[in-house]
């Protein structure tokens, strides 16, 4: 891997720790980038901004027991952040959301329209649901991911399954319809 | 039951895709980590550390505020007449990229009139796939002989026009300011340059002129997260957050800007466009853009509008100086719908419900319910891997559903509720029936059958006391 260390802030030295941290972590990440980010192709930039930060402070956080966690904190912190903000603006991109995106996942549409009801749940279902599914976490994990308690994680869960159920079936009754 | 849900569950269709976008991201080359300077977040900063500084500086108009650098391209820019309640919570710093999602998906070509962007403002983007399903406006109609399609967008004052200009190749027109009849006069002007980049003929013949074309991704100001821009957060404490945009004055981002909408605010000086409020000082262009809140007070934001000014070094670094680990999750918000107890008032009376299970085949199990006064009923339930289907209805994991029949079914993941979960469903006749879960192959739910309710009120009791509805 090639690290671009293009501030003159950035560290001089290539922690090779990090090197490797960033190898094994960046495909898992990606997936959950995928999911938070809504089923775009911004999932790179989740992932690529959550490990530029560790980079950064990789000092302090190769010291945590677990820093994936650290990185996928981040990206869930970034991606709520990010979905406020640009909530509007992907509005007015509206126009342009059949044209082809780049770096998208090769799934199948079923499976995007999956990840982009995730992503339409509210935020904190929404992180629940794609921390469990996509990196297998526990309750417990996801809660110190989300910063609440075990009971709320299970209520995100809950409501935000019982709601994709609920959608899905909806969309369903409309493919069974318009078919 | 919907068909989807009669062979699979969440958890099942959720394990499918899972396993689908495994298997492509790790088949993909590991990028290079650029650690270019990232857009940096910060803790909420209390009201008081910016009021105090902003307090003696506040202004009705932007240029009557000095600015504390000599760089009057500098975007770092606040707001400094803030409605009650809200404070300055975050900043980012001048991008230095755009998002990679939209890089090179958005090459537009902008006719406007000089008096954009409130005049009309048309623009091109090359090889728009139509789309028939949204908005319901759409219709299909003809330019000499070219199929074409038109209609409102959902923006107010927003046309759409999709023309086939050669066979299987549509290009897709946004004009603002300029009705149906307007876009298919102007798109009877559609053509192509030597580069194949669709534009117009002669769009001076239809009162427009040639601004440019670009990627808008990168146009500042137009996108928080573009090339140069710095943003400010501000949130109030009912959670509501305007952005403002601080970037780079453009023709291209001017007349972009007028595509949002109907302008609902011109003051001369100020414009507000759907909602976003633009302006421009010097060489910059500001936006104040309502990122959350259902019913934005444009007085209030136009306020906050004109008091604008370039913030100082410590003020911009106390914004932009945390990181994002530390923008803190909304955990009060959490806390608080975890203990929605919404419980009914006391009128209801509690009743146990006796519930025995018996096994009928390997996927069937009966279920009995009595009463302390003996009365009895009893539904069949079948599991279908992990779904249980109870007769008319049926549900995936943790899921609530309740029939027109009566039936109520509740289905317990042990991950979302406890195994000593209670449900408890709310009767018309006063009675609140306590159900205890139950664990059938390690698979945990309640379920009650209850003749003659329709779709009654239910919830479930978590093992730690917390409610949860349904």
């Amino acid at each position: 891997m090639v690290i671009h260390a293009d501030n003159g802030d950035e560290p001089g030295l290539i922690d090779v720790d990090f090197d490797d941290f960033y190898q094994r972590g960046y495909r898992r990440c990606l997936a959950l980038g995928y999911v938070l980010g809504g089923a775009s192709a911004d999932a790179d930039d989740l992932v690529q901004d959550a490990f530029s930060i560790a980079y950064r402070r990789w000092s302090e956080i190769s010291a945590y027991d677990d820093p994936l966690a650290w990185v996928r904190k981040v990206m869930v912190n970034s991606a709520m952040s990010r979905g406020r903000r640009l909530r509007r603006e992907v509005l007015a991109m509206a126009r342009l959301r059949n044209r082809p995106q780049i770096a998208v996942p090769a799934i199948d549409e079923r499976d995007r329209e999956l990840w982009h009801l995730v992503s339409r749940l509210p935020k904190q279902q929404a992180a629940a649901i794609a921390l469990h599914y996509v990196d297998d976490l526990s309750v417990e994990a996801i809660a110190t991911v989300l910063e609440c308690s075990t009971g709320s994680v299970k209520t995100h869960l809950s409501r935000g399954r019982h709601a994709l159920a609920s959608q899905l079936v909806a969309t369903t009754k409309e493919a069974t319809h318009d078919d | 039951m919907p068909e989807l849900m009669e062979h699979e569950s969440i958890d099942e269709i959720a394990s499918r895709a899972v396993a689908v976008l495994r298997r492509d991201v790790a088949s993909r080359p590991l990028p290079e980590l650029s650690l270019r300077t990232p857009r940096r977040w910060v803790a909420p900063v209390a009201l008081a550390a910016v009021a105090v500084v902003v307090i003696g500086l506040i202004a009705v108009g932007t240029n009557r505020n000095e600015p504390v650098g000599n760089d009057p391209s500098d975007p770092r820019w606040i707001l400094t007449d803030l409605p009650e309640g809200w404070s300055a919570v975050y900043a980012t710093e001048p991008s230095e990229r755009t998002l990679t999602y939209q890089q090179g998906l958005l090459r537009w070509v902008l006719y406007a009139t000089a008096a954009a962007p409130l005049g009309p403002v048309v623009a091109i983007v090359p090889d728009q796939f139509t789309d028939m399903a949204e908005p319901s406006t759409l219709r299909h109609t003809e330019i000499e002989g070219r199929p074409a399609v038109v209609g409102q967008s959902h923006f107010p004052g927003v046309t759409w026009l999709d023309v086939e200009l050669t066979v299987g190749h549509w290009v897709g027109m946004t004009g603002a300011g300029v009705d149906e009849a307007g876009m298919l006069a102007i798109g009877a002007h559609l053509t192509s340059d030597a580069t194949g980049l669709p534009i117009l003929a002669d769009p001076a013949s239809v009162g427009l002129a040639y601004v440019g074309a670009g990627d808008p991704s990168q146009v500042a100001v137009l996108r928080s997260d573009a090339i140069g821009t710095a943003t400010s957060t501000y949130r109030s404490a009912a959670g509501e957050e305007w952005t403002l945009s601080v970037g780079p004055a453009t023709d291209l981002g001017r007349a972009w800007a007028g595509l949002f909408g109907a302008t609902s605010l011109d003051d001369g000086e100020m414009f507000a466009i759907n909602g976003p409020i633009f302006w421009e000082l010097g060489v910059l262009a500001f936006r104040l853009e309502v990122t959350t809140a259902d019913n934005p007070d444009q007085p209030a934001m136009v306020r906050a509008a004109r008091s604008a000014r370039r913030a100082t070094s410590k003020e911009w670094a106390d914004l932009a100086g945390g990181d994002i680990a530390s923008v803190s999750v909304d955990t009060t918000a959490a806390a608080t719908e975890t203990s929605i107890a919404d419980e009914p008032n006391g009128s209801f009376t509690d009743v146990q419900v006796k519930t025995s299970v018996t096994k009928v085949d390997d996927f069937t199990s009966r279920m009995t319910f009595t009463l302390p006064d003996g009365a009895s009923s009893t539904i069949d339930v079948q599991f279908l891997g992990r779904e249980l289907d109870c007769g008319t209805i049926s549900t995936g994991l943790s899921g609530g559903a309740t029939s027109g029949g009566g039936t109520v079914c509740v289905v317990a993941d042990p991950q979302a509720v406890s195994r000593a979960a209670q449900l408890r469903i709310y009767g018309n006749d006063g009675i609140r029936y306590i159900v205890d879960t139950q664990t059938v192959n390690d698979f945990t739910f309640a379920v009650y059958h209850l003749d003659g309710m329709d779709t009654p009120r239910f919830d479930v009791v978590n093992e730690d006391g917390t409610i949860e509805p349904f």
